[in-house]
């Protein structure tokens, strides 16, 4: 949409913005007209023109419309149309966003007042599943800050990475099911989503946004086919049937991002993409909304506890995970009951109860837990390193990589358990080879052993 | 190609912007961005001059983009609790204005629709101004408290509990609030009330150990490989050099390390005797030629201070010792930083004209000694290993002054309640150091209470004494009219008890004679004669006792009888 500025370039340069007027230099003349696209379009066209100036970039008049102009001129603010649209889209499933929109009814355009926008921010960043609602309230942050070349770049970047994550949750959900599901419901599963779910395993590179849609589209058609008689851990994936084939809108949406995407990577973007993100980001959601009903929780410990004559009972430590999580031991929170979960757990449930959940353990780990830290460090799964099969995932508040290695001739076949696990590196090591193992036995599990990286 | 730039740091600690030039530091910083996911409070103690504060504030600073970190750095100033509510009003945590009721609801926690406002209303302050920093930023917020020891050096028991009730506080909010307290390894012990009351205080906490010499190389040598650095070492001989300066600031000691400021003013000794540039703009190339001209350098940080007080002295024409004691209250007793305004030095020095003050604290700031923070207008030693080396310039005098003043503002710092008068011997020690000292009201009070209250003491001991004396005196009196009544009661009970034994020697002496008149009448002479004989001896043998016992009848009868 826009190239850097040349010698040759455009005689119309916007100087400065405010909410009434826009200051031009026109061929060195300095000019004020009001802040309406009608005037600057028609200020151009006076002018013989089809470019203007702003900030470095050159942006060409036919690509600026009545929705992104207000970015451009600095009217409408960043995430202002996402928020509006996202909290929208939540009322079915939040009853924060449902009461807050009861409440802004009466006032028109609350969106641009900043302490109604920011109360429907905060709704949005803690109604969204553990995580994810922690990459809003980044995208939110970002928004907020002073306008620079580093907020564009950021801004895009942190779109894309929260539908990227949104749809790598969903993925991630629907394969821990497949692996809690019978040998005979896995051995149902088609060559093509053989085909998709190795390149997922296997890969080396992260995924295209692309590639996560035909991953989603191959997992929602095996969990639709009532045949094969798995339920979808999020039924509200079940109504998603037509959005989910090629050629749909939120097929279109998922093409818009990976367009986005290909922009960044080449440092060919303004601030006219920061808008496009945005939109496409309030249209992602307006499929995946539901993922606000959903939280998530990492198990830290369980202890058990039986005494004569009593029934069991295990004491489970664990931590919500969102933006009011704690890191502080007293912080997390503890179930005594008589049932238990999975150690090296990361839960997603729906609703308040965390005993109906899937585990999306090995694909999402808590690298704390795994090492007997507190606090939370949420890794997803990304990718397998080329030089040696290291399992590779992102940190999600950084989006660093952090690469999980098995401890090779660990634990040695003599050991002594008892007096191995005395040491902590030891079980941390242990941890982290189960991480491993569980990996490689769920791609064994669903593709059979085609590929042992043990011999690499 | 980008401006080159003097990649020394002096006395200041790296900030943000200054990542191109921090060396020597990444496993630290690693851990403690690790630490950061693992706990809400994180405590990094080291040494002085360790560069603690560096870490913080250029080391862990980088490894956040802007979006993911809100830090607010807190320095006590007067009082930590008023400087943390500051930067909180600073960060937009302002209260929402009561001027929109109808957005109240704004306020109000969506999520608990059964007390919904009652929820927030119950927020305290602290927890709704850290919820409207958030809401401002959408960022976690680092509450960041650089040289902590301040509270301890600085501040009162009072401030301190409020301070630990604020944390506990932070604990508890729901928003992403961490805190990281940066603290002088020496006063860790001062903790100890704060880690009873949290727990979770030393759990998670980082030591930042002293420069050894890889640390000291890697700083070197990367400094040398700069792009955009105006210092090159000499090609080949970079360990050499970095092993040269690092011998060169250890001088004699065996220590395996070095202190960071010895190093920056070293290293900006080395350049300006290289390049003689004191705007730091020229190039220079150092080897291991341009260290051996330099010589042994000695304490450098003590010269350095030593040759700018006299240059400063010589500037404004007076003598070392006039600027040495403008600087002296701005380091404790302890030898730490005292962060003083203008106003506050002139308070501390009102024997000095304030112009010389004033003009003496500019060439300070601009000598690197002293920084100057405009946001609390306050004035302070660059850092705290000049604030040593000021300590050790200190008369025997000025030391004497300073635990005066010290001792004052201890107690006054109490609630009037819990402070204690000053003794005999306190008031004694300060009296002649009182004329020295500008004393406010509060203070001036409680020593001229001291006073009234030891005048009254002494009084109270000298009334005491009195009736003490009269006591003893009157018991003494009583004492001796006992004695004399004792002695006349003996003298009557014995007298009673001669008697008594007088009456039963003369009832025997009389029984007997009755036996020996009974033998005379039954004509047993000589019977009658022994028993007579036996009365006399009983009366005989008490006569020495009893010489009245002649003048008894029986006596006189008896000697008839026996014609004695």
């Amino acid at each position: 949409m826009s190239t850097s500025p040349a010698n040759s370039g455009p005689q119309v340069v916007i100087q400065s913005t405010s909410d009434e007027t826009i200051t031009l230099k026109v061929n060195g003349e300095v000019r004020q007209i009001r802040n309406q696209l009608d005037e600057l379009k028609a200020l151009l066209q006076e002018k013989n023109q089809q470019n203007v100036q702003y900030a470095d970039k050159i942006y060409n008049i036919g690509h600026i419309d009545q929705a992104n102009f207000g970015f451009i001129t600095g009217k409408k603010a960043f995430n202002e149309t996402l928020t509006k649209q996202l909290i929208e889209a939540l009322q079915t499933s939040s009853r924060p966003a449902q009461i807050f929109l009861e409440r802004v009814a009466t006032t028109p355009q609350w969106e641009t007042q900043v302490r109604i926008s920011d109360k429907a921010k905060e709704i949005i960043a803690y109604s969204f599943a553990g995580v994810i609602g922690i990459q809003l309230s980044k995208l939110m942050a970002i928004g907020k800050e002073d306008f620079s070349e580093t907020k564009q770049r950021k801004y895009i970047e942190k779109c894309l990475q929260i539908a990227k994550r949104s749809v790598d949750l969903i993925c991630f959900a629907l394969i821990s099911r497949m692996l809690d599901a019978k040998a005979e419901t896995v051995s149902r599963l088609s060559s093509d989503l053989k085909m998709v779910l190795q390149k997922r395993f296997d890969e080396a590179f992260e995924p295209t946004l692309e590639e996560q849609f035909r991953l989603l589209n191959v997992l929602h058609a095996f969990f639709g086919d009532q045949a094969n008689g798995l339920e979808a851990p999020m039924p509200e994936l079940n109504s998603l049937g037509q959005a989910l084939q090629q050629g749909s809108d939120l097929h279109l949406t998922f093409q818009n991002l990976q367009a986005l995407n290909g922009k960044l990577d080449k440092g060919q973007y303004d601030l006219l993409d920061c808008f496009e993100a945005e939109t496409q980001l309030a249209a992602f959601f307006k499929y995946f909304h539901f993922l606000a009903n959903y939280r998530m929780a990492s198990i830290k410990h369980i202890g058990y506890q039986h005494t004569r004559k009593e029934d069991p009972r295990y004491l489970i430590r664990y931590a919500a995970l969102g933006i009011d999580s704690k890191a502080n031991i007293d912080a997390e929170k503890i179930n005594y009951s008589v049932d238990t979960v999975q150690t090296e757990a990361v839960l997603l449930y729906r609703g308040d109860n965390y005993r109906d959940n899937v585990n999306l353990f090995p694909f999402v780990v808590d690298y704390n837990a795994l090492s007997f830290e507190q606090g939370s460090k949420i890794c997803f799964y990304r990718s397998q390193a080329i030089a040696d099969g290291n399992l590779e995932y992102l940190f999600l508040e950084d989006n660093s990589i952090l690469s999980i290695e098995k401890k090779k001739d660990f634990p040695p076949p003599d050991a002594d358990f008892n007096d191995l696990l005395i040491s902590a590196d030891n079980r941390k090591a242990l941890n982290l080879n189960s991480v491993v193992n569980q990996f490689r036995g769920a791609r064994t599990y669903l593709l059979g052993g085609e590929l042992n990286f043990d011999d690499l | 190609m980008a401006e080159k730039r003097y990649p020394f740091k002096f006395l200041d600690a790296y900030a943000r912007e200054d990542s191109d030039i921090f060396f020597g530091r990444n496993d630290e910083i690693e851990n403690l961005y690790e630490m950061v996911f693992q706990s809400d409070l994180l405590l990094v103690y080291g040494a002085s001059g360790t560069g603690k504060t560096s870490l913080i504030q250029c080391g862990l600073a980088n490894k956040f983009q802007t979006h993911d970190w809100l830090p607010l750095f807190i320095r006590r100033g007067s009082n930590l609790n008023q400087a943390f509510a500051n930067e909180l009003e600073t960060a937009g945590g302002t209260l929402a204005e009561a001027d929109n009721n109808a957005l109240d609801w704004l306020d109000d926690d969506l999520s608990n629709e059964t007390s919904a406002s009652a929820a927030t209303k119950t927020l305290s302050p602290l927890a709704r101004r850290l919820r409207a920093i958030y809401l401002r930023h959408f960022k976690p917020v680092y509450l960041i408290f650089d040289q902590f020891e301040e509270l301890y050096v600085l501040g009162d028991k009072k401030e301190q509990d409020k301070f630990i009730e604020s944390v506990q506080e932070i604990l508890r909010v729901e928003q992403p609030v961490k805190i990281i307290i940066s603290i002088r390894e020496e006063y860790l012990g001062y903790l100890y009330d704060f880690e009873r009351a949290v727990p979770e205080l030393l759990r998670k906490k980082l030591r930042v150990e002293p420069m050894n010499l890889d640390k000291v190389q890697t700083v070197i040598t990367s400094v040398g490989q700069l792009p955009n650095s105006n210092v090159r070492l000499e090609t080949g001989q970079e360990a050499a050099i970095a092993n040269q300066i690092f011998e060169k600031i250890r001088g004699g000691a065996t220590s395996l390390t070095i202190e960071l400021p010895y190093l920056q003013v070293f290293l900006d000794k080395l350049y300006l005797h290289a390049t003689g540039d004191e705007h730091r703009q020229a190039d220079a190339l150092l080897s291991l030629d341009t260290l051996k001209k330099i010589g042994n350098i000695g304490d450098v940080l003590r010269d350095f201070l030593d040759e700018q007080v006299l240059l400063i002295a010589r500037a404004l024409d007076q003598k070392p010792d006039a600027i040495w004691r403008i600087l002296s209250p701005l380091v404790t007793l302890d030898g730490t930083k005292e962060p003083l305004s203008g106003p506050d030095l002139c308070n501390r020095r009102p024997e000095m004209a304030p112009a010389l003050i004033d003009s003496t604290l500019q060439a300070l700031v601009k000598g690197r000694i002293l920084r100057f923070t405009e946001h609390n207008q306050r004035y302070e030693i660059a850092h705290d290993s000049l604030a040593k080396q000021i300590a050790a310039k200190r008369s025997d005098e000025e030391i004497s002054l300073l635990e005066v003043q010290r001792m004052i503002k201890s107690q006054v710092a109490m609630k009037a309640e819990a402070r204690e008068y000053f003794s005999e011997k306190q008031l004694a020690f300060m009296e002649p150091y009182l004329q020295k000292l500008t004393l406010g009201n509060e203070e001036n009070t409680h020593i001229e209470n001291s006073r009234k209250f030891l005048r009254q003491k002494k009084k109270k001991q000298q009334q005491r004494k009195k009736v003490t004396y009269a006591s003893i005196a009157a018991a003494f009196v009583l004492l001796a009219a006992l004695a004399i009544w004792a002695l006349g009661q003996k003298k009557t009970a014995e007298e009673s008890l001669e008697k008594v034994e007088r009456t039963e020697i003369v009832k025997k002496a009389e029984e007997l004679k009755t036996y020996g008149d009974s033998y005379r009448d039954l004509q047993k002479d000589s019977s009658a004669l022994d028993t007579y004989q036996q009365a006399w001896d009983t009366l005989d043998f008490y006569q020495y006792k009893h010489p009245e016992l002649k003048d008894e009848e029986i006596y006189q009868a008896l000697k008839k009888i026996l014609n004695k």
